[in-house]
């Protein structure tokens, strides 16, 4: 008779702790950003940007921000949402297609990369920095990768090997749709490589598609 | 035997219950849910010029700023827009109504 005694007691005093929890959080109040119109007091949003002004309409579904750089005074036009911004495609990678042999067997193997650009309306926007995107074969993650691989096309080029490479679009530059990634190879080995467009320097995220030797790609 | 084990769970339930009280009690409940804005560049004008956005954006001028309350516990006048892609790139106003 003791025991369920004890053991009824005990089951009550959990259960007292149990009831004696803290009431639930309720839904907090949305705290939305600041209406009207005011001067900027700290930072900028482009470089040499000078009398930055916001103007926040009261329905906050447009922001202008007013700037004046060289002497003229420009008017951004932004329309507002509350979905979150997509990701910026901030680098365009390069690697073999799967499956990867042995690193030993991929050493000096093509294709002979001379440069990566991207072109927006056909013009050339960025040919940027490359650099190692994969550790796999003892590489520096990140680290910058073979000269001969940055900037304009100049008939230097690096044979991919045994690396997997990434190009910087350009200075504070994003990949769009529609934009144009053009990768130039020197040797005609026809060996495949695939093109991605990647959020960070290390993940191969939107693929662009394959190809064998000299030639662009559309981001989608 | 029946009695220790009996003890035993009981214990167990105890201790993970008042754990998990515990646990909660140190997490005070929010008082504002803060809402961030994107924005999206739709317009461009140099003077009354309107101008294209895509040499603008070349230019510097952000395709897609985020904008939230600078202050995230109350309400204030000042607003926090950053762009979006290069978050380095952002600047504090106050805004007056």
């Amino acid at each position: 008779m003791t025991i369920p005694r004890i053991s009824v007691a005990l089951a009550s005093i959990v259960f007292a702790s149990c009831t004696t929890d803290p009431p639930a959080c309720q839904d907090p109040p949305r705290l939305l950003p600041a209406i009207g119109s005011g001067v900027v007091v700290s930072g900028t949003l482009l470089a040499d940007a000078r009398a930055q002004r916001i103007v926040l309409s009261p329905d906050r579904r447009f922001l202008e921000y007013t700037f004046t750089r060289d002497g003229v005074a420009t008017t951004a036009r932004y329309a507002l949402a509350e979905a979150p911004p997509p990701p910026a495609l901030l680098f365009v990678m390069v690697r073999r297609p799967p499956p990867l042999g042995a690193c030993s067997a991929l050493v000096g193997r093509g294709p002979a990369i001379d440069s990566v650009e991207v072109k927006r309306g056909g013009a050339v926007i960025g040919s940027g920095r490359a650099f190692f995107s994969s550790a796999r074969c003892g590489h520096d993650l990140t680290a910058k990768a073979g000269g001969e691989l940055d900037g304009p096309p100049d008939g230097l080029a690096t044979a991919l090997g045994d690396s997997e490479l990434g190009w910087t679009v350009g200075t504070r530059l994003a990949l769009v749709s529609g934009d144009e990634v053009v990768v130039t190879v020197v040797d005609g080995a026809g060996e495949p490589f695939e093109v991605y467009a990647s959020h960070q320097q290390t993940s191969y995220d939107v693929k662009l598609g394959t190809l064998t030797a000299t030639g662009s790609l559309a981001v989608p | 035997m029946l009695f220790a084990a009996l003890t035993g769970g009981i214990a167990v339930v105890g201790s993970l219950l008042s754990g998990h009280r515990a646990s909660r009690a140190r997490e005070p409940c929010r008082s504002f849910q803060p809402v961030q804005l994107t924005g999206t560049l739709i317009e461009v004008r140099k003077g009354e010029l309107v101008v294209p956005i895509e040499p603008a954006i070349l230019d510097g001028v952000p395709r897609f700023i985020c904008v939230s309350p600078t202050n995230l516990n109350q309400q204030t006048p000042w607003v926090s827009a950053a762009n979006c892609d290069f978050p380095e790139l952002s600047v504090n106003a106050m805004l007056t109504p």
